[in-house]
């Protein structure tokens, strides 16, 4: 059964309880959820065991999804999983050592799991901009303002709050890897993190990976002046600007797209 | 006037005395932010220093509601104690006072582990939590002012622009925005980009609304969910004051979590588009690039009446 097809054209044929954080799925709600799907006899029995283990399941195991799909009543009025998908919240893996000999990392995207042991989030798109932001919302928002400008973002990478020189290295190297790249935006909007140690970070980084794009940096926030300063003064070939506008447009600019 | 801390604010830190906690009630006390205390299991008794002042440890919440009069608690505390860190304050601060605000700032708390303290402040009306996975909030004065949480306190003024934001360093970005203007904030306030948490963009708007001091605000949302739908539902209704709106998000390619738990586009709900088609249809000015928010809300102002050019 597709799920998504029957909330979109029958949503009245979804029936939903909501379980109590405190207190779990009642009684009350099992018998009401099996009522709702016509279930009589054993099967409504059968049924009512099943949700709710599958509820205390969803807690115990700290699930943040838990489809059966399909389930079937047998003849003899039993209800049956045919098969099933879970998602685990990753936030509770310290409760749940045991989900690590789950994991099969042949099916993850190779850089992504790299990127997260460096402490970054990295996404890989289409486009041929390399992006390097702090923070989730002003990484989303500077993809969004090189769009605008014409360009086509390579990557959504978040170097979070707790940045320092070998992540900022990995993540240059992680935007390098991607043949599509073509220039590189830097947006750091400086609040515990300095804009003058992300300056340093660039130069060695740059060194280190063989950065051979252009390279824009926007600098605000704590230190904007002196990182500015440290980019000025050294040998890297860099284009620093204040604003985001300003640098998604000079990234455009400098590999020749936009209009 | 602001909503939620003023100058008065008399702030706890849970967990003051590790390195994020000691670090950031240290920023926070050189803002001007009444720091009064902090606590930490295990280390009641002992003393955090602070620019000009020593402030005490204590070993509960309870002891150090009732021994400072605080009326706001910070959290700073690792991700798989932060639910009970809130449960803790939200009963203290509710047993003592009939009510508090809590700023929890901490990434990474456990989806269940924050359902189960959201139910915890159910039956506590007076208790406010914004965040958690949050910048904070702060409200910027004269001189000084109160700053919870981590955002450079410096980039703010004192003004009559409210910020609510599910980000943080795109609020820093509106803020700049609105100083790149001439205009300063009254409140400025991060709800985090959690897929369970607090104080909603609904709850700040009432606020706003209320505030007399505020006279426009500057939303921020990002994909994923339906909050910021909602949000423009009730604004539409509502809301009185001009409102800009951005939403980050709009090349995020569907079913890719963009590094916050709830910035995900899934069966194809949750959409940037769907965001800005729904601010426009509530009268919410919108602001497609974040650099242009600044210029957006001049010209409403000036639509407004509430500033000549």
């Amino acid at each position: 059964m597709d799920i998504e097809e029957v909330a979109e054209k029958t949503p009245e044929a979804i029936h939903k309880a909501w379980v109590d954080p405190l207190n779990g799925l009642g009684d009350e709600q099992k018998a009401a959820l099996a009522d709702s799907l016509g279930l009589t006899g054993s099967a409504h029995g059968s049924f009512v065991e099943m949700i709710g283990r599958l509820a205390e399941m969803f807690v115990g195991l700290d699930c943040s999804m838990v489809e059966i799909n399909p389930l079937v009543r047998t003849e003899g009025g039993t209800m049956v999983a045919l098969d099933s998908k879970v998602s685990f919240d990753d936030n509770a893996s310290f409760r749940h050592p045991w989900r690590a000999e789950l994991r099969d990392r042949s099916e993850e995207e190779e850089t992504e799991v790299r990127a997260k042991r460096s402490g970054l989030s990295y996404v890989k798109l289409d486009g041929n901009i390399g992006c390097l932001v702090n923070g989730a919302g002003l990484a989303m928002a500077s993809m969004d303002v090189i769009k605008l400008y014409g360009g086509e973002p390579a990557n959504f990478l978040d170097i979070g709050g707790g940045a320092n020189k070998e992540s900022i290295t990995a993540a240059f190297g992680i935007i390098l890897e991607d043949p599509n790249v073509e220039g590189i935006l830097v947006n750091i909007f400086g609040g515990i993190i300095r804009c003058d140690m992300v300056a340093r970070s660039i130069i060695d980084a740059s060194a280190e990976v063989g950065l051979n794009v252009p390279l824009v940096v926007r600098f605000s926030g704590t230190n904007h002046e002196q990182g500015k300063e440290v980019l000025e003064s050294s040998d890297l070939s860099v284009i620093t600007t204040s604003t985001l506008a300003e640098g998604a447009e000079a990234i455009v600019g400098a590999i020749g797209g936009g209009d | 006037m602001s909503i939620w801390v003023h100058e008065e604010s008399k702030v706890l830190v849970q967990g003051i005395t590790g390195s994020q906690g000691t670090f950031h009630a240290t920023r926070m006390e050189e803002y001007g932010t009444d720091v009064v205390g902090g606590v930490t299991p295990g280390k009641g008794g002992q003393t955090v220093e602070l620019p000009g002042r020593t402030v005490p440890v204590y070993e509960s919440m309870t002891e150090a509601v009732s021994d400072t009069g605080a009326d706001v608690s910070v959290i700073y505390v690792p991700a798989r104690f932060a639910a009970s860190a809130i449960i803790e304050a939200a009963e203290a601060f509710h047993e003592i006072r009939g009510g508090g605000l809590i700023v929890c700032i901490t990434e990474g708390i456990p989806t269940l582990d924050m359902v189960r303290s959201i139910g915890h402040l159910s039956d506590k009306p007076g208790v406010r939590l914004i965040g958690p996975n949050c910048p904070g909030i702060i409200t910027p004065g004269e001189q000084g002012g109160c700053k919870v949480g981590i955002m450079p306190g410096y980039i703010h003024a004192k003004g009559r622009i409210g910020i609510i934001s599910k980000s943080g360093t795109l609020t820093y970005e509106a803020v700049a925005q609105t100083m790149s203007i001439g205009e300063g904030q009254t409140t400025c306030i991060g709800i985090g980009g959690d897929p369970v948490s607090g104080t909603g963009f609904i709850d700040c708007l009432a606020a706003f609304e209320e505030d007399p001091e505020t006279e426009a605000v500057v939303l921020i949302g990002e994909i994923g969910g339906t909050a910021e739908e909602d949000a423009a539902a009730w604004a539409a209704d509502n809301f009185s004051k001009p409102i800009v709106g951005f939403v980050a998000g709009a090349t995020a390619p569907p079913g890719k979590r963009m590094g916050h738990a709830g910035a995900i586009i899934s069966g194809g709900k949750g959409t940037a588009e769907e965001k800005f088609a729904a601010f426009e249809a509530a009268g919410i000015h919108v602001a497609r690039d974040p650099s242009a928010i600044g210029q957006v809300l001049l010209g409403v102002l000036i639509e407004a009446g509430l500033r000549e050019s």
